[in-house]
């Protein structure tokens, strides 16, 4: 009975075009702009890092002004270290598996051969960063702890870089110049581009940017003085006797990034403990003159603390699921116009002996066909609308990419919303009395 | 007006379709209202102005990558010959320019036993003594920086503090509400540290950040910055600026040991940094129309439907003597009293919208005159959507009362 | 083959009963080709309805093929009317956009037949109307009379033994009208019992008998030749 309700539905669909293309096209505009906030939004708060997300914690330490009021909550304390205790924390004896301290930085390339030199963003961070963060290898592994002592020239890039300078051959082993230095390639990662990007969080946050096609170890950075390219914030004057950049690591101005590794609920308990220890001691040398406000947050409450979503995500989607509303109550009152039409043939079916359960299904044949072409138009201008959002928005490169579970959303709304719009006019139809109706034409 | 009573009678037998539109109105009326709401604020952050030139400015991000070059010298060179480009108003290295989205926020005292937290915050750019003309800026009280006020501020070598600065008139005003800004000297640092004297006062410059509060709080600093490149601002003729982007990216990309960053136009800058506000606008604008659209084809739609299956009546109607105008108004009356219903939910609709948004986005409260305004307008759209399948109607020939098919 | 008793058909609205069959008795032998006739507004279709299957009555008891159908449930009375009676309308109700062979299928789709039982029964039907080699053609493409031929073979499609015919041929010119009159003979001839409503003396003359339905109530005029006569006795069955 399916193919011939499929058929039957064709035909009417093809009996009133401009009231059918209006529906689906109601129903397609609706999905679509829904589809696309909602993609969005989905990226904005997916979990980035699944697996992990559960034992990497991000630290806060509340070094700031004593005259500013008192914080309570994470989000209010800033969400990046100074260099001074995020190198006495990464170099001391915690209860973490793992930690990594880092800063997001620049450099420029120069290529070998006589293509012009490029600028480059760099993370500047410990080995462990690779391990924690599960970043996939190509070629090579990451560098060592007896690397980031010894302060070495080496480098893990990107795959993208690798082929640029490369044309992708493992390049471990040969070196590479960053501004007027040589570096030592000792591995190449994959692609890799958690969405969002969760271990950069800074305040002025690109969630979607790409990751760093540079790594190089944070002593080498800071003895070669690359500055942040990130937010920096100072809040006391920096020692002036000092050389500015010695100045900066040693000043009260937060710029990196600090994460640990905890695998059970008592080691993040004694961690905190051990960061509440640390700050008391600092307390005694006269820093950390605020209340005690350390704060460890997981990837997920990082997330929430950070603000990721930001407020304009949030009230787009509101919109347009709204938006969508209106689509459906749209196509309800465009079906119920067109199925009060066919009165006629529903009568005449029911004389032949047609069930109300048989008129249902093949209205309703008719009407989740009319969804399955809204959904696949809602989809196709999802994928538009979220070329433009690509296009509208700074640094949105990478929504297009999970279309499978885009697709599977969408069609999946699709025909919920159009068995929601459809049920009541279908029900309505089924039960049109067949006689009187036949009598007049 | 007294066919009122009998059409709402007849509305009550369809009253699903009714309900339906009514409901679709009134969704439609608060999405609109709301969205435009937001559109006018969004545009009207973007559209207040920075304080510079900016259709003729543009921007340059270099960077010196060649540690042993002497970067004074560079700088030097490269403000000559930048400033000798025919059609060139002024050149000048910086640090960060208004609408970007990254500078120096810093903080300024009046008084040395003020504590941190009573600073007054202000947008710190580097100028030389182009800056003002770079920048566009108006002296409206004071002197220029000359040269010899210039200092240097690098990684390695020691750095000179400067000792006068420029202030816009806004951080001027909250600094010294007596408005006797001119030569008094505040400073730079908490405990009476960085004694900069204010020499001039311009009259407006934005922050850096489109964002911060005080945004009109700004100060020119005589620094010139060694940190391995710079930005370079230049301000040119108007009409000139495509042609001196072109020559100045030539001149600078001649140095094999810099990289050029990037080279924008402001605007292009600009529109970088509202990035998020234009894609704001541009959604909810597309949303307004294609909603407009949806609901107005969706009225049409139901009223076309309406009509044909009303045509023996309207031909009876029309055989007992209704005109043409009787038909078409009685369509028109009949969407009036659906839109009317529906409006009236829209409102409220509207309002709890704006309240929900508001809570929890803090989008701001919808200045009363958006609701008549928005009620208007759907009205006109719902008038407009039944006007032509009414028309329609008027045209039905008496004679199909007699017919029977 | 059908048995009415003491049918009657009341509908009620807030504010007025209209009895638009009252306790009505027809007994229809299985062969036969009954015209009922009536003015009107008398009930004709009214009966046409019950008679069919469409609408139940308020009281009485309708036995259609020995079977008590008087009170059975919507589903119930679906299959029945798919089963065992076919139906002819004045204004042949054909689906505009489903071809000949596809209108003709509609019931048998019902029925549950394979594909092939319903293509055979399909072209048997419309070689026997004379319209097998049009099968692909839509409705629009053909005269009336031939639309009605159409509607003959939909509605003898599926075996019915009983047909209910509505006015068949009161939108069709004499000389076509005759041709499905003489259609409708042939398929009696065959065994299939008719009950035909007209408001046409002149058709119902053709008939083996005549009820005629005034106000609500029933009378049979045996005579067929002299219908327009006098009413006689109501049947008694």
């Amino acid at each position: 009975m399916f193919s011939y309700y499929l058929r039957l539905a064709l035909a009417s669909i093809r009996r009133t075009p401009v009231l059918s293309a209006l529906m689906v096209l109601a129903l397609g505009l609706g999905i679509g702009a829904f589809m696309t906030t909602l993609t969005v939004y989905y990226l904005m708060s997916g979990n980035p890092i699944p697996h992990k997300s559960d034992v990497l914690y991000a630290v806060q330490l509340d070094n700031w002004d004593p005259n500013e009021p008192p914080t309570e909550s994470a989000h209010d304390v800033q969400p990046q270290l100074t260099y001074r205790d995020g190198n006495t924390l990464m170099q001391a004896d915690t209860p973490a598996l793992r930690q990594v301290h880092m800063y997001g930085t620049g450099a420029i390339v120069v290529p070998e051969d006589e293509t012009p030199p490029f600028d480059e963003s760099v993370r500047a961070t410990w080995y462990t960063f690779f391990e924690m963060f599960d970043v996939p290898f190509l070629y090579g592994q990451p560098w060592t702890l007896d690397d980031d002592e010894a302060r070495a020239s080496v480098v893990v890039i990107g795959r993208e870089l690798n082929d640029t300078l490369f044309n992708g051959e493992n390049s471990v082993g040969r070196s590479i110049q960053l501004d007027d230095q040589f570096y030592q390639v000792v591995g190449v990662i994959d692609h890799w581009q958690p969405v969002p990007r969760f271990y950069h969080a800074d305040g002025t946050y690109r969630a979607l940017a790409d990751t760093e096609q540079v790594f190089v170890p944070m002593n080498r950075a800071i003895d070669v003085q690359w500055g942040p390219r990130g937010n920096t914030n100072c809040w006391k004057p920096m020692d002036e006797s000092l050389p500015l950049f010695e100045g900066f690591i040693r000043s009260e101005c937060v710029f990196t990034q600090f994460w640990a590794e905890l695998e059970t609920p008592e080691q993040a308990a004694a961690y905190k403990d051990y960061l509440d220890n640390y700050v008391r001691g600092q307390k005694e040398i006269g820093r950390f003159e605020r209340p005690l406000n350390t704060f460890i947050s997981n990837v997920m409450e990082w997330m929430d603390v950070n603000r990721i979503v930001q407020d304009d995500n949030r009230v787009l989607v509101r919109l347009s699921f709204l938006f969508l509303l209106v689509c459906v109550l749209n196509t309800v009152g465009l079906l119920m116009a067109k199925f009060m039409g066919k009165g006629g043939e529903v009568a005449l079916r029911r004389a032949m002996g047609a069930s109300r359960r048989h008129v249902f299904q093949q209205n309703l044949v008719e009407v989740g066909l009319l969804g399955l072409l809204g959904g696949i138009a809602g989809t196709g201008l999802a994928w538009l609308g979220l070329r433009a959002v690509e296009a509208m928005y700074q640094g949105y490169q990478h929504l297009v990419h999970l279309d499978a579970v885009m697709l599977l959303t969408a069609i999946g709304v699709a025909a919920v919303f159009a068995i929601l719009a459809g049920m009541y006019p279908v029900w309505r139809v089924s039960r049109l009395q067949p006689a009187g109706l036949l009598k007049t034409q | 007006m007294n066919d009122i009573g009998p059409i709402f009678r007849a509305l009550l037998h369809n009253k699903l379709g009714a309900l339906l539109i009514a409901l679709q109105i009134a969704l439609t009326l608060a999405i609109v209202t709301n969205a435009m709401f937001i559109i006018q604020q969004r545009a009207a952050d973007i559209a207040r102005p920075t304080g510079l030139d900016e259709p003729n400015t543009g921007l340059f991000m270099t960077t010196l990558f060649d540690t042993n070059l002497d970067q004074m010298q560079v700088m030097r060179d490269d403000l000559e010959a930048l400033r000798s480009i025919p059609g060139v108003l002024a050149a000048i290295p910086t640090n960060s320019v208004p609408a970007s989205g990254s500078g120096w926020g810093d903080g300024l005292y009046v008084d040395p036993k003020q504590p941190s937290n009573e600073s007054t915050s202000f947008g710190n750019f580097m100028a030389d003594e182009q800056g003002l003309e770079a920048f566009g800026l108006e002296l409206v009280a004071g002197r220029n920086f000359e040269p010899e006020d210039m200092v240097r501020m690098s990684l390695e070598e020691g750095n000179d503090d400067p000792r006068v600065m420029l202030v816009s008139q806004a951080l001027a005003d909250t600094l010294f509400p007596d408005g006797d800004a001119l030569g008094k000297t505040v400073f730079n640092e908490v405990g009476g540290k960085s004694p900069r004297q204010i020499i001039g006062i311009y009259d407006h410059m934005q922050k850096a950040w489109p964002t911060s509060r005080d945004i009109d709080q700004t100060a020119l600093q005589p620094i010139y910055m060694l940190f391995g490149g710079a930005m370079y601002v230049l301000r040119t003729e108007p009409g000139q600026l495509p042609r001196v982007m072109t020559a100045a990216e030539e001149y600078l990309s001649k140095n094999r040991s810099r990289v050029i960053d990037n080279s924008r136009t402001f605007e292009e800058q600009k529109r970088r940094t509202y990035s998020g506000d234009i894609a704001m606008v541009k959604l909810l604008t597309a949303v307004i129309v294609v909603l407009g659209g949806i609901t107005g084809l969706g009225i049409v739609g139901l009223a076309w439907f309406s009509v044909t299956q009303r045509r023996k009546q309207i031909g009876t109607r029309r055989a007992l003597g209704a005109t043409r105008w009787d038909v078409m108004r009685y369509f028109l009356i009949e969407i009036g009293l659906i839109a009317g219903a529906g409006l009236v939910v829209g409102v409220i609709g509207t309002i709890g919208l704006n309240w929900f948004l508001d809570t929890n986005y803090e989008i701001g409260r919808i200045p009363l005159w958006y609701l008549p305004a928005g009620v208007a307008v759907m009205w006109l759209i719902a008038q407009l959507a039944v006007f032509e399948p009414a028309r329609r109607a008027s045209n039905i020939p008496p004679a199909l009362a007699t017919r029977s098919v | 083959m059908l048995k009415m008793n003491q049918v009657s058909k009341v509908y009620r609205t807030e504010l007025v009963e209209t009895h638009a069959l009252r306790e009505l008795d027809l007994h229809v032998e299985e062969g036969e080709f009954i015209a009922v006739t009536g003015p009107s507004g008398s009930g004709k279709t009214t009966f046409l309805n019950i008679a069919g299957l469409l609408e139940s009555p308020s009281s009485g008891v309708y036995l259609l093929d020995g079977e008590d159908v008087s009170a059975l449930s919507d589903n119930r009375r679906s299959r029945i009317r798919n089963e065992k009676v076919g139906f002819i309308f004045q204004s042949f109700n054909l689906i505009p956009d489903l071809n000949l062979a596809d209108n003709v299928d509609v019931p048998l789709r019902y029925r549950g037949w394979n594909a092939a039982q319903r293509r055979r029964a399909v072209g048997d039907m419309l070689d026997m109307v004379g319209l097998g080699s049009r099968q692909n053609y839509l409705p629009s493409q053909l005269s009336g009379g031939q639309q009605q031929r159409v509607a003959i073979a939909r509605a003898l499609a599926g075996k019915p033994r009983f047909l209910l015919a509505d006015e068949p041929t009161g939108n069709l010119d004499s000389e076509m009208a005759a041709s499905v009159m003489g259609l409708l003979r042939t398929i009696n001839d065959e065994g299939t019992t008719i009950v035909m409503v007209t408001h046409d003396p002149d058709l119902a003359s053709r008939a083996h008998r005549n009820i005629h339905i005034l106000d609500g109530r029933g009378s049979d005029i045996t005579g067929s030749r002299a219908a327009n006569v006098m009413p006689l006795e109501a049947a008694r069955v």
